[in-house]
C-alpha cells in the first residue's frame, strides 16, 4: 500500500512561485488567481524592525477524511487507492458542494473543463510514472518534499513521525496528508 | 454546469483541448484518453534557459510539435534539476503573440521612437539592406563608426559570436551594461583582490558554508536558481544567515538575522568587522602570510611599496617583505616567516635605509578608527550586533560573505566589494569548501587588454577614465551625439535594450535619434526596437541550437549545450545565422569563421565545413571534436561533466597563482597602487580600503522632508530583465509587492498614502520619474523606498507590460557616473514620493 503525502518546509520556501508556474503548465490550469491548484500567499507580520515575512505554499491537503468527497452527490470526487483525492471530471455536475465543504479552499471551477478542479498530486501524469509532482521537482528552495507516508525510509515519513511536520489546522479533523514544518525563526537585531 | 457524456468528452479532448485535457487529468479521464494519446508524439529535448543570465539546464517536453512543459535537467551542475517561475514561463515567451514575427524596415528616420512607418519585408531584403548600411562604413574605411551594443549575451557565452562578427566587419567598438550599470565597479573590487569578477568568475560555495553574510544582493529571491537552491540547501544543513538590506528581501526573510542597514553604508559595517577581526586576532595568520600580499613592505613615510618588480620567469610581480627568520627584507617568495606586524629598517640596494611596515600593520592601524561604535552611527545598526557578527564570522568555520552580482550603486561600491573580498581572505576561506571559490572560467580568467582605438579608451585618455577590459558606455553617448572622441554613426543592437535600461533615458533617446543607421536584433518589440531602421527578429532559445559553452554558474567543470526543441514559430532566425549571413553579404565570411575558430579554439577548416552543412549544430560538432567530448552524449544530456568540485577546489592560490598581478590574494592591491601612483590618492581606489561615505548620505540630511527618501531598487523572482515584463504567465503571478514601490507604513501614513494607492516617484534633482502603486509595509526602513524593476515599458507593442505601467529605472537614474571607473551611481539619488 502506498499513501502519498507532502511535507512543506516553510524555512526553505523562497516565495519564488516556481511551483505555481510549474503546476500551471504541467496541469494546464487557467493562468489566473483563484483558479490554480497551488498558490503561495505571503504574510508580513510585526512592526519595523521586528518583522517576519513568511511564504506559505498551499494546495489540496489530500485529507485522509476528505469532507469534499463526503458531500459529493455523484461520486465524482473520490480518494484513490494511493490516498490521493481526485475528481472524475466527466461525472462532475458542477454543484460546488465540495468547494464549500473544503476547509482549505483548495477547489475551484474550471469553466473549460465544465468541472471542479484541484491538485491531483500529479498522480496520473507524473507520480504513477515514477516522477515527482511538477511543483516538487521545480521547487527552487527544495521546500516541497513528496513521498510515501507508509514507507519508513521516506523523508516524508521521517519528518512526520519525528513530529517536525504538522498539519495546518489539525483541529478540523480531516487528517491532511500535506504537512508543514514551521521553523521557529531566531531574530536578532535592533 | 454542463453535463457531458464520456463520448462527448473524448471528442472535445481530441478536437479542442488536445493539450489542455490530455496532460494532467485525473486517473479516470486519463484512461479514457489512452486511445487519443497513443497518436501523440512526445519528445524531450535539452536546452538552456535564457529567461535570465543564469542559463539553467532545461528539458523541453514537446508534444506534437508544441512545447508544453519545461523542467530542470536533473543533477545539472548549475541548477540541480530546478527552474524558477521565469524558467517555467519560457513557453509563454515562445508563444507570445507580441513577438516580432518577421523582418521589418523603416525608411523614415524621423519616426524613430515610434512604431510608425515600419514595413514587413522578407529576410533577403532585410539582410541585403542591413549589409548595405554596414558596407558603406567599411568601404569608407571607417568601420569603427559602427558600435555593436548587446545585452548580457555580449558579455556571457555569446561573446565569441558577437566578437567574431565585429572582427569580421572591422570595428573595435562594442558596448554593454557590464561596466556601467551591471556588475562593475563592484566587480572591480573582486578583480583587484582575487583576479576575477564576482558571479562571472567568483561564486561562493554556499551549500557547504556554516555562516553566510549576504549584502547588496537578494540571493534567495533573485539570485537565480543556481544560487537560490544552494542558499536554501545551506539553510537546511544548518547554516546561520545574516542579511544586510534596508528592506526585508526574500533573503532577509529567510535569514536568521535581518540587519536593516542604512542604504550605502555597508562599507562602514564591513570596516568595523575588520576592526574586530584584527583586534581579536580572528584572522588566519598562516594564510595571510603565505597567500596574500599583506606582508608587502610599505614605506612608513610615503605609504607606497618599498619595492615591487617583475619576475620574468612567471610574469608575476615580486615585492619586498621582512623575513623574521633571516632578519632582513627579502623577496616575498624567499621569506620563511614574513612579518605581518611591526616596523622595520630596510636597507636598499643603493645603500640607503628606509623605515617600512608590512601592509598588514598599516591595515591594522587604519582599521583602528573604524570602531563598531563609529560604524553604528553611520549604519544605524547597534555596535553590539556588529561585534557579534564579526565574532561569529571569525569563529564559525566555514563562513563566507557572498560575492554578490550587480553593483554600480554608490561611489563606494568598489571599496565595499574590496572589503567583502578582504574579509573573506582574512579568514582564509578562498577556494575552500564553504568559502569563496571560482568557476571554470574564473580559473582561467583571460581578459585581454582593450583595443587602443576603442572609443572609450580614446575618450578615457582625454577625460581621465580608466581603460577597462570591457567597454564603458558613457563615452558612447558623447561619440554618438558629439563625435567625441570620434563619431559613431551606426548602432547594431543585439538583444539589448539601452533605451530602457541604460542610465539616462533622455540622453539615449537623443543619441539614438542622432544616429545614421540603427539595426536591431531582438525577440520582442522592446523600447529600443522602436528606434530601429531595420528590425531583425531573433528566435527564442527553444527554437534554436546553441553551440557548446561552459556551465558558468557552477563549481563543477562542465560543458553544456542547447538543442532546438521546435522549428521557429514565426519568421525568425538565430543571431549566429544572422551574423553569418551578413558576413557573407559583406564578403567577410572567411574572417568571421576564422575569428570564431580562434576564439572557440577549434579547427577553422572543420568549423567552416560543419557550419556550412549543419548550421549551428556544426559549430557544436567542431567543438566536440576539439574538446574531446562525445557529441552524442552532450546532445542527449545537455551537459557533460569533466571535473568534479573535489578536483577543482583548494587550487587557487595554493597550487596555481591567482590572476592578480602578484598571483596572491591582493589584500594590498598592486593594481590600485599603480592607479594611485598614476592619478593620485583617493579613497575610491585606495590600495587598502578606506571609508568613503555614499554621496547620497549628506544629500539626504540636507534635503530631509516628509516625502523625500533614500532610493533602492531590485528585481522580483518573476522579473529579470525588461523582456520578462511581457510574459502572460509571469504577469498572472504578480503580487502587489512585485510591482510598485515599497514604503514604510508610518511614513506612508504621514503622506496620506494607503496600500495600493497610485504614487508618483521622481528623482529629487532631475524631476524625472513616473507613476506606480504603493506597497505599504513594515518590512522596510523608514527613510528608504524600494522600487521593483524593470517596469515603465513604453513600447505599446508589449501589450502585457505596457498595461502594467510603472516607473522605469532609467528615468530615475540620471546620466551620472563615478570618477575613473564609471559606475552609474544608481543608488546615489534621492526620490520624492507623492500621492497622485
Ligand atoms: S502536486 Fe501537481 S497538481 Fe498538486 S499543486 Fe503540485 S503540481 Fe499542482
Ligand atoms: S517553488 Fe518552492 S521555494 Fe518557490 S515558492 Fe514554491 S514552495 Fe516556495
Ligand atoms: S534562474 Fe530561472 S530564469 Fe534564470 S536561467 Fe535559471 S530557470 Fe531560467
Amino acid at each position: 500500500m502506498t499513501k502519498y503525502g507532502m511535507v512543506i518546509d516553510l524555512g526553505s520556501c523562497l516565495g519564488c512561485g516556481a511551483c505555481i508556474a510549474a503546476c500551471d503548465f504541467e496541469n494546464q490550469t487557467p493562468w489566473e488567481e483563484g483558479k490554480r491548484r497551488t498558490h503561495v500567499p505571503e504574510f508580513i507580520f510585526g512592526e519595523y524592525p521586528n518583522v517576519e515575512r513568511l511564504f506559505v505554499p498551499r494546495l489540496c491537503m489530500h485529507c485522509e477524511d476528505p469532507p469534499c468527497v463526503a458531500v459529493c452527490p455523484t461520486g465524482a470526487s473520490y480518494k484513490n487507492e494511493d490516498g490521493v483525492v481526485l475528481v472524475r471530471y466527466d461525472m462532475c455536475i458542477g454543484c460546488k458542494y465540495c468547494v464549500v465543504a473544503c476547509p482549505y479552499n483548495a477547489r475551484y471551477v474550471d469553466e473549460r473543463k465544465h468541472a471542479i478542479d484541484k491538485c491531483t498530486f500529479c498522480y496520473n501524469n507524473r507520480v504513477s510514472q515514477g516522477r515527482e509532482p511538477a511543483c516538487v521537482e521545480s521547487c527552487v528552495g527544495g521546500a516541497r518534499i513528496f513521498g510515501d507516508l507508509e514507507d519508513p525510509n521516506s523523508e516524508v515519513y521521517k519528518l512526520i513521525h519525528s513530529g517536525e511536520a504538522v498539519p495546518l489546522r489539525a483541529d478540523l479533523g480531516t487528517h491532511p496528508k500535506v504537512r508543514y514544518i514551521f521553523r521557529r525563526k531566531k531574530r536578532e537585531g535592533d | 454546469m454542463i453535463k457531458m457524456t464520456r463520448r462527448e468528452f473524448v471528442k472535445l479532448a481530441a478536437v479542442t483541448g488536445a493539450l489542455t485535457l490530455m496532460l494532467g487529468e485525473s486517473e479516470h479521464t486519463f484512461k479514457t484518453l489512452t486511445a487519443a494519446q497513443s497518436k501523440t508524439q512526445v519528445k524531450y529535448i535539452p536546452n538552456l534557459c535564457t529567461m535570465c543570465a543564469n542559463r539553467c539546464g532545461i528539458t523541453a517536453k514537446v508534444v506534437n510539435g508544441k512545447v508544453v512543459k519545461l523542467d530542470g535537467i536533473p543533477h545539472h551542475p548549475a541548477n540541480n534539476g530546478k527552474i524558477c517561475a521565469r524558467g517555467q514561463s519560457g513557453i509563454a515567451r515562445l508563444y507570445n503573440p507580441d513577438r516580432i514575427k518577421a523582418p521589418m524596415i523603416r525608411r523614415d528616420k524621423s519616426k524613430r521612437g515610434t512604431w510608425e512607418g515600419f514595413e514587413e519585408v522578407n529576410w533577403n531584403t532585410a539582410l541585403d539592406e542591413a549589409a548595405k548600411k554596414i558596407k558603406r562604413y567599411m568601404d569608407e574605411g571607417h568601420p569603427e563608426k559602427i558600435a555593436v551594443i548587446s545585452g548580457w549575451w555580449g558579455c556571457a557565452v555569446y561573446k565569441p559570436y558577437v566578437a567574431a562578427f565585429m572582427q569580421a566587419i572591422g570595428t573595435p567598438n562594442s558596448a554593454g551594461a557590464t561596466i556601467n550599470s551591471c556588475m562593475f565597479p563592484g566587480a572591480f573590487g573582486w578583480l583587484a583582490t582575487l583576479g576575477g569578477a564576482n558571479h562571472a568568475h567568483i561564486i561562493s560555495d554556499l551549500e557547504d558554508a556554516k555562516y553566510i553574510i549576504a549584502l547588496r544582493r537578494n540571493l534567495a529571491g533573485v539570485g537565480g536558481v543556481p544560487h537560490s537552491w544552494r542558499f536554501a540547501e545551506a539553510k537546511r544543513r544548518g547554516a546561520k544567515v545574516v542579511a544586510l538590506d534596508p528592506r526585508m528581501s526574500e533573503t532577509a526573510a529567510l535569514a536568521d538575522v535581518w540587519i536593516p542597514i542604512k542604504p550605502g553604508t555597508d562599507l562602514a559595517f564591513l570596516l568595523a568587522m575588520g576592526h574586530v577581526l584584527v583586534n581579536e586576532k580572528l584572522y588566519d595568520e598562516a594564510f595571510l602570510k603565505k597567500y596574500t600580499t599583506v606582508p608587502l613592505l610599505l614605506n612608513s613615510e610615503t605609504g607606497v611599496p618599498v619595492k615591487v618588480w617583475d619576475d620574468k620567469a612567471t610574469g608575476l610581480k615580486k615585492y619586498l617583505v621582512y623575513d623574521l627568520l633571516q632578519k632582513k627584507a627579502v623577496s616575498h617568495d624567499e621569506a620563511l616567516n614574513p612579518a605581518l606586524l611591526g616596523e622595520y629598517t630596510v636597507k636598499l640596494e643603493d645603500g640607503t635605509t628606509v623605515k617600512a611596515k608590512p601592509a598588514f600593520q598599516v591595515l591594522v592601524d587604519d582599521l583602528q578608527q573604524y570602531t563598531p561604535e563609529w560604524a553604528s552611527k553611520i549604519c544605524d545598526v547597534s555596535s553590539d550586533l556588529i561585534v557579534k557578527t564579526a565574532n561569529e564570522f571569525g569563529r564559525t568555520k566555514p563562513a563566507v560573505i557572498d560575492p554578490g552580482w550587480h553593483d554600480p550603486r554608490y561611489e563606494n561600491s568598489l571599496q565595499t566589494h574590496r572589503m567583502m573580498a578582504i574579509l573573506n581572505a582574512m579568514i582564509g576561506n578562498i577556494d575552500r569548501y564553504g568559502g569563496v571559490s571560482f568557476n571554470v572560467p574564473g580559473r582561467e580568467v583571460n581578459l585581454p587588454p582593450p583595443p587602443q582605438n576603442r572609443y572609450d579608451v580614446v575618450w578615457g585618455k582625454k577625460h581621465g577614465m580608466l581603460p577597462l577590459p570591457l567597454p564603458n558606455y558613457v563615452p558612447l553617448y558623447y561619440a554618438m551625439t558629439k563625435g567625441d572622441p570620434y563619431p559613431i554613426e551606426m548602432a547594431i543592437v543585439i538583444a539589448g535594450n539601452p533605451i530602457r535600461t541604460w542610465s539616462g533615458d533622455k540622453e539615449w533617446k537623443e543619441a539614438f535619434k542622432k544616429l545614421n543607421d540603427v539595426l536591431v536584433i531582438d525577440v520582442l518589440p522592446q523600447d529600443t526596437t522602436m528606434y530601429a531602421d531595420i528590425l531583425l527578429p531573433d528566435s527564442v532559445y527553444l527554437e534554436k541550437d546553441f553551440p557548446i559553452s561552459h556551465a558558468e554558474m557552477s563549481l563543477y567543470g562542465a560543458f553544456e549545450t542547447a538543442i532546438a526543441a521546435i522549428n521557429p514559430v514565426f519568421n525568425t532566425k538565430p543571431e549566429i545565422m544572422i551574423f553569418a549571413e551578413l558576413s557573407k553579404r559583406l564578403g567577410v565570411y572567411d574572417k568571421f569563421i576564422n575569428s570564431l575558430a580562434k576564439m572557440l579554439k577549434v579547427d577553422a577548416g572543420k568549423l567552416r565545413r560543419y557550419f556550412d552543412s549543419e548550421g549551428i549544430r556544426g559549430i557544436r560538432r567542431a567543438q566536440a571534436e576539439a574538446y574531446g567530448i562525445s557529441l552524442d552524449e552532450i546532445e542527449k544530456k545537455g551537459y557533460v561533466m569533466f571535473e568534479t568540485k573535489e578536483e577543482l577546489m583548494d587550487t587557487m592560490p595554493y597550487k596555481k597563482p591567482l590572476h592578480t598581478p602578484s598571483g596572491k590574494v591582493e589584500v594590498y592591491s598592486l593594481m590600485l597602487a599603480k592607479i594611485t601612483s598614476m592619478v593620485g590618492e583617493d579613497p575610491m581606489w585606495s590600495p587598502l580600503p578606506k571609508w568613503l561615505p555614499p554621496k547620497v548620505m549628506s544629500e539626504y540630511e540636507k534635503n530631509k522632508a516628509p516625502n523625500v527618501f533614500y532610493f533602492i531598487y531590485g528585481k522580483s523572482p518573476l522579473n529579470s530583465y525588461t523582456h520578462t515584463t511581457d510574459n502572460e504567465m509571469l504577469d498572472s503571478l504578480l503580487r502587489p509587492d512585485y510591482i510598485g514601490v515599497w514604503i514604510n507604513t508610518k511614513r506612508a501614513k504621514q503622506l496620506g498614502i494607503k496600500d495600493g494607492d497610485k504614487v508618483k516617484v521622481t528623482n529629487l534633482k532631475t524631476g524625472e520619474g513616473g507613476v506606480t502603486t504603493a506597497f505599504v509595509t513594515e518590512a522596510i526602513r523608514k527613510d528608504t523606498v524600494f522600487l521593483n524593476t524593470q517596469w515603465g515599458i513604453e513600447s505599446k507593442k508589449l501589450k502585457i507590460a505596457y498595461k502594467r505601467g510603472g516607473v522605469a529605472l532609467n528615468k530615475l537614474w540620471p546620466f551620472q557616473y563615478a570618477r575613473l571607473i564609471p559606475g552609474m551611481l544608481t543608488n546615489e539619488l534621492l526620490v520624492k514620493i507623492e500621492k497622485v
